[in-house]
């Protein structure tokens, strides 16, 4: 046992704290009861297991069987699916990979995307209904401007680094370039192998 | 079993078929405030244990699990969790009152469907040879009068390619651990047991009983002589728990 072991007993209390927010959340989350997701986290080189169930979602470190659906993605890409769910959007992020089934995958997103906190419900029991109904909408429009906010912040930072002061490329030009890199990295390959052959090649010659 | 017809509760030796009616005494004392008194005496680290457990049993939906000794039933909870709708969690225990709490607590938390209680003796379990994919016992087997019979048992229902685990107290590493762990557990210990269960006994029996337990080595030799294969322990929080694991090969 390390603090490993504890870093993922705390994640599973917060990703549970989160889910039990919404009732509702919780409720769509127990149908997928015997299912196994596993979550691959790109750099870190680490992957974790959810199990959900009808109390909780378990995260297991380790999983000695084949998970039901794989998701891979950076922790930058991992944290998108706690922002709403935008119109017209699938619910899996862009630059996740996802492998196993897919449906699975795409109704797990969903579900974590469409968790909304019942301020409402939260806060009866120590205000009464009637302030908690008043301070339940003003939390939801506070909510709904930052993320309005945000990603309007978020819009306006890119296109002034990306196209105004060229500081940063676009993605377009990120995966060309990623794909260039590929292609040296091939052919460096075959020029080592092709060396390697005639090295061989002179070795027995001599 | 130390003498013949008497065997050890605590440092106290007692007929042997005394032993199982004091230890169902101590539990019937202790069950309600039970889950409380794990959180206190243990600081909640017994989560991380059995956390731990639960991972080393390679669980995978529609597995069968058969938990005994099984409490309140914090293993079994999370059996349920992974096997599934298509699994099976025999939740079980000596203890009548025991089970009922474990019972009551699994049906407030929505696990139905996959879980069926039976009150079981692990010294004569009451289900057909290989029938589980997975034994485990939680804290249950060092106040078990037979603990090679009970390990016998757990090999019997066990499918072939089955696990079976342990998960128990056991004897710390290291000298300046065992005796802030025998300060801790013979002073302190008591005493919360009197302030929140208002039962010194008890605690002072639990204390005692994990002295008298097997090591942790002893214990896999014991799990060998049951027929248990590619045994192995893992000491938790330095050897003061032990997660002991064997296959039905």
């Amino acid at each position: 046992m390390s603090l490993s072991d504890l870093a993922y007993a705390g994640l599973e209390t917060a990703i549970n704290q989160h889910i039990a927010s919404d009732p509702g959340a919780k409720a769509k989350l127990a149908k997928l009861h015997g299912k196994i997701i596993a979550i691959e986290i790109l750099g870190m080189g680490q992957t974790i297991y959810l199990a959900p169930g009808p109390d909780l979602t378990q995260l297991l470190a380790s999983y000695e069987g084949e998970a039901d659906c794989i998701l891979k993605a950076t922790p930058f890409t991992l944290a998108h699916l706690r922002q709403p769910l935008s119109e017209g959007k699938t619910a899996l992020p862009e630059d996740m990979q996802v492998s196993g089934d897919t449906e699975l995958a795409a109704e797990f997103c969903t579900i974590l995307r469409q968790i909304k906190v019942d301020w409402e419900a939260y806060l009866t029991p120590y205000t009464g209904s009637l302030i908690a109904g008043e301070l339940g909408k003003a939390i939801d429009f506070a909510a709904y401007w930052r993320d309005h906010m945000i990603s309007t912040l978020n819009q306006e930072v890119r296109e002034f680094l990306q196209e105004d002061a060229s500081m940063l490329p676009e993605r377009h030009e990120i995966a060309s370039f990623g794909n260039g890199v590929l292609q040296v990295e091939q052919r460096v390959e075959q020029l080592a192998a092709r060396i390697e052959k005639l090295q061989k090649q002179k070795g027995s010659d001599n | 079993m130390s003498e013949k017809g008497t065997t050890h509760f605590g440092y106290e030796q007692v007929k042997t078929e005394e032993k199982a009616e004091r230890v169902r005494a101590v539990f019937d004392s202790v069950a309600t405030k039970y889950d409380l008194m794990n959180d206190l005496m243990s600081l909640g680290i017994h989560r991380l244990w059995k956390r731990y457990a639960v991972e080393l049993a390679g669980l995978r939906p529609g597995h069968k699990v058969l938990d005994l000794a099984s409490g309140t039933g914090d293993l079994a909870a999370r059996y349920s969790g992974i096997v599934g709708p298509d699994g099976l969690v025999t939740m079980t225990d000596i203890n009548a009152a025991m089970l009922d709490q474990g019972r009551a607590r699994m049906a407030d938390r929505g696990l139905i469907g996959n879980v069926e209680y039976v009150q079981v003796n692990a010294e004569a379990i009451p289900f057909e040879d290989g029938t589980y994919d997975c034994v485990t016992i939680g804290f249950g087997l060092r106040n078990v009068t037979n603990k090679q019979k009970a390990l016998d048992e757990m090999f019997r229902v066990l499918k072939p390619g089955g696990r079976a685990l342990i998960l128990e107290f056991s004897h710390p590493r290291g000298e300046p651990l065992k005796w802030a762990y025998d300060a801790y557990s013979f002073n302190l210990l008591p005493l919360i047991g009197k302030l929140v269960t208002n039962d010194e006994d008890s605690y002072r029996y639990l204390a005692e009983s994990i002295r008298m337990h097997p090591d942790q080595e002893a214990l896999r030799d014991m799990m060998q002589q049951s027929g248990f294969e590619r045994c192995d322990y893992h000491n938790l929080t330095g050897g003061i728990v032990a997660v002991h694991r064997g296959y039905k090969l």
